[in-house]
């Protein structure tokens, strides 16, 4: 039996494990939007194309997207799920992924890019 | 109200031009975000879920036309056109862009307005009664003592850095409207009994995960030694509040923990060997500050014009009368609430068209006057009765003329998963799906009274401890589920609701509350308010009802 | 590295680094007592019985520089114990916070290593040392604006100055 996966944030006050399929997320710096972490190493508003981790590599992505203050705050390993060619959140913070991706459920004209 | 002179223009300047310079070190990378987070927060810059928010001070809520314009344009040039009415009598733009917020704030500074802590562990914006100055009940206008603390807490040397953040409330009336039992501490002017006016000083109220009303450590401080006694509390709570922990370091835990008695002591220790007259303000300047806040030249003898007959002919007139009308101390005026409750509106946003309108109405109609309110809604303190039903008539179509005061669908609720880190649940979608359960205006108004107040997390932002139905947002296994709380109050009966029943899931929590209604319009009896009836039946008949199919 | 703020403006001086200096506990046992003291941030000065008489200098301590008890330490240092000596602030001392510890009566400045290089250097804090010159309320340093509002006491020294700032 391997260890337990490690422990990692996930966003606001929230705490999980390193387990399955991850992407990084975190807010831009200059404007405060959601951005997702791509193959490229650029982040991009749009979840659909973000770059997906697991395990070491996720952690090591974590870590160089840490690094990365003056562009990105606050990023973190979310999960996801990838849905043929489109990346998109899961797992138990599904609600609060979808809404950061999509933008508030209250008004359409407050969305972002990627309709609920 | 308050006008800057040059000093206070230089210093609101100064800030911005700092806060600049503050951001362009975190741009280039001088500064970390762990340094940067607490100086962003004292100009009263969250990070959100989508993007920054900005969060302006409308010190103890009273705005001109010219400042609401303002504000007006910020939200159509750097925000997506409105904003959102806190509870504590500031407004938010949910959209703004870091590199922007400099210059936003020099727009501000135009108008004589900032973002001076209004968050961070310092003290802030200081709230007030949304009547004062109008209200036929108080003992005088609060305003001027919230000005004498705001300058005093402005830039405080030795108190930017608390222990955790600190909210001061004042009011006159005997009817607290600005809930200053739930702040950390809330000042009520009082008489003493040589006919005296000065402050019964409370401490130590609070929301929040662990919520406490305050407890009186003061009968009466004379109103000339506000400030050293302040000072004196402020001191024993920066000394000694808890820094170990973040939930047990606001004052109420601190007060809790030695005991009222005990604390009121090392205040009054600190309080009798500091130099007060370098502190207390004097005569000539507590009169400067008071000059600015002299009652508008009102009128004597006025007609009262078609108030009466429009009354008659036009019913949702006399409805909106009924609800968001209030008497005025002055013959021939009256106070009006304009509720940014309409059904299907975020409770307390308010666009830049409906901005530009109340400041209109209230250049024309009200002394250049418009008040903000702790349960998110706009006040017209003082119109001439003559004059309402052309402001009924202006507002209406603006989607501002709602005669929901004080009713069911004026709910608080707090941002929520919509937009907030923090939060565990919507607050938003929720308040919506009751207003429309409630829609009918014959309901409400049968209904009478009712004050439901919605938070997304136990951090308690939409005051649900102190709603006569609390709904607090819980996370179970990453679904949305609602605890009720009822029996709560905010106002000079202040009570922290109980916890009734086991969460409700979001399919079940809008029949719930039908529910709890259906229940208390069976049960009360003449004039009784649902919290009274709650009050004389207790909980456990209102948690049977909760459950009924 | 210690920056010491005399006449308005800091300079760089060398001097004994905090951590050497004997705290609280070990100063009062000292006989006879030394000139420098560091006292910890969880002493209550109010509460203590302390005699500054004789001390020169005395570090207080930001563990954080979130956590501000050493401000309300300065200022009762001064306004109550009527010490005249140094008063150092070490520990996660920052430019965005030197005056505020200025105000509360702090005159010297122990920096961690690295802060300085990227603070703009001594000409950064002094910057930051300037951010306002008007202030609301009364600190150890720095004049109440009810006072040179004209209204109330000032003298003509103050007034003038603050007819210059309005020019
Ligand atoms: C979305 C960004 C927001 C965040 C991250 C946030 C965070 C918090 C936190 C952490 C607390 C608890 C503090 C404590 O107990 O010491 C709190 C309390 C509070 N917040 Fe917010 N809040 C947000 C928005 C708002 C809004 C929009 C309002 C007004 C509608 C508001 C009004 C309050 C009030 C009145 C409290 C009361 C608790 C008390 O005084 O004890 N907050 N908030
Ligand atoms: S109560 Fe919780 S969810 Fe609501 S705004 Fe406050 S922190 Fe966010």
């Amino acid at each position: 039996m391997a260890d337990k996966p490690v422990k990692i944030s996930t966003g606001g006050v929230k705490k999980g494990r390193n387990e399955g399929e991850k992407a990084v997320t975190a807010n831009r710096l200059s404007d405060g939007i959601t951005v997702y972490l791509y193959d490229d190493g650029s982040w991009q508003d749009a979840l659909r194309g973000a770059a997906v981790f697991e395990g070491d590599d996720a952690l090591a992505a974590l870590e160089q997207a840490t690094a990365q203050e003056t562009i990105v705050v606050g990023p973190y390993l979310m999960d996801v799920v990838q849905d043929g060619d489109t990346v998109v959140p899961a797992g138990r913070a599904l609600l609060r992924e979808t809404i950061r991706s999509a933008g508030p459920t209250i008004k359409s004209n407050y969305s972002r890019t990627e309709a609920l | 109200m308050y006008r800057y002179d040059e000093f206070d223009a230089k210093i609101v300047a100064d800030r911005v031009a700092q806060f600049r310079g503050q951001v362009a070190r975190r741009v280039e990378g001088d500064i970390t975000e762990d340094e940067f987070k607490p100086l962003r927060l004292m100009n009263g810059v969250y990070l959100q879920l989508h993007a920054y928010m900005l969060r302006i001070a409308i010190p103890y809520g009273t705005l001109n036309a010219a400042q609401l314009r303002k504000l007006a344009f910020i939200a159509r040039t750097y925000d997506k056109n409105f904003g959102h009415i806190t509870t504590r009598q500031n407004i938010q733009f949910n959209w703004p862009a870091l590199t922007d917020i400099p210059d936003i704030l020099d727009h501000l500074a135009e108008v004589e307005m900032h973002a001076i802590q209004t968050s961070g562990n310092c003290i802030r914006n200081v709230t007030s009664d949304q009547f004062a100055g109008a209200g036929a009940d108080e003992l005088e206008d609060p305003r001027p003592w919230c000005e004498i603390i705001r300058q005093w807490s402005t830039f405080h040397p030795e108190f930017s850095f608390l222990p955790r953040k600190f909210k001061i409330a004042v009011t006159a009336a005997p009817e607290d409207r600005a809930a200053v039992r739930v702040h950390d501490i809330g000042l009520h002017m009082k008489k003493n009994e040589a006919g005296e006016v000065g402050f019964e000083v409370l401490v130590g109220g609070g929301l929040g995960r662990t919520p406490y009303i305050g407890q009186v450590i003061r009968e009466f401080l004379p109103k000339d030694h506000l400030l050293s006694y302040l000072e004196a509390i402020l001191r024993v709570y920066n000394s000694l509040g808890r820094r170990d922990n973040i939930y047990k370091a606001r004052i109420k835990i601190l007060v809790n923990e030695l005991g009222a008695e005990a604390f009121r002591d090392m205040v009054e220790a600190e309080w009798a060997v500091m130099d007060k007259s370098r502190i207390d303000l004097p005569g000539d300047e507590i009169e400067r500050i008071h000059a600015y806040f002299a009652a508008p030249d009102f009128e004597d003898d006025l007609d009262t014009g078609d108030f009466d007959s429009a009354q008659k002919s036009d019913k949702g007139f006399a409805r909106w009368v009924r609800h968001n009308v209030r008497a005025h101390k002055q013959p021939g005026y009256a106070s009006v609430t304009i509720s940014l409750k309409p059904t299907s509106m975020a409770p307390g946003d308010i666009t830049s068209e409906q901005m530009e309108l109340i400041a209109d109405i209230a250049q024309t109609h009200c002394f250049d006057e418009v008040r903000t309110t702790h349960e998110q809604n706009l006040v017209l303190p003082h119109v001439k009765k003559a004059d309402l039903h052309a402001i009924y008539k202006k507002l209406a179509p603006y989607g501002l003329g709602s005669s929901n005061a004080g009713l069911v669908s004026d709910i608080i609720a707090c941002p929520g998963l919509d937009y907030c880190n923090l939060a565990n649940t919507r607050s938003i979608p929720l308040a919506q799906r009751i207003q429309k359960r409630f829609e009918d205006l014959d309901r409400q108004e049968n209904i009478g009274e009712l004050k439901i107040k919605i938070s997304g997390c136990i951090n308690a932002c939409g005051h649900h401890h102190v709603g006569h139905i609390g709904i607090l947002g819980v996370d179970k296994k990453g679904e949305e589920f609602y605890q009720v709380t009822l029996g709560g109050s905010a106002a000079e009966d202040a009570s922290i609701g109980e916890i009734v029943g086991r969460g409700l899931s979001t399919d079940e929590v809008v029949d719930a509350i039908e529910n709890l209604i259906s229940f208390y319009l069976g049960e009360r009896s003449d004039g009784e308010r649902f919290v009274d009836t709650y009050r004389r039946l207790g909980p456990d008949p209102f948690k049977e009802a909760l459950y009924v199919a | 590295m210690l920056l010491k703020l005399e006449n308005e403006t800091l300079a760089r001086v060398n001097a004994e680094a905090a951590q050497d200096i004997p705290d609280f506990g070990v100063w009062q046992a000292q006989e006879p007592r030394g000139t420098a003291v560091r006292i910890a941030n969880d002493i209550n000065l109010a509460a203590e019985e302390f005699d500054p008489s004789g001390l020169e200098l005395i570090v207080l301590d930001f563990p954080k520089y979130k956590d501000g008890r050493a401000y309300t330490q300065a200022r009762t240092l001064r306004e109550c114990y009527g010490f005249e000596g140094d008063i150092r602030a070490a520990g996660d001392v920052l430019r965005d916070q030197v005056l505020f510890m200025a105000r509360c009566g702090f005159t010297s400045f122990e920096l961690a290593d690295g802060v300085l290089e990227r603070s703009g250097g001594v000409e950064g804090f002094e910057k930051s040392l300037k951010d306002f010159d008007l202030f609301y309320q009364p600190g150890v340093k720095g004049t109440a604006l009810w006072r040179l509002r004209g209204l109330s006491g000032a003298t003509e020294k103050e007034r003038l100055a603050a007819a210059g700032i309005k020019g």
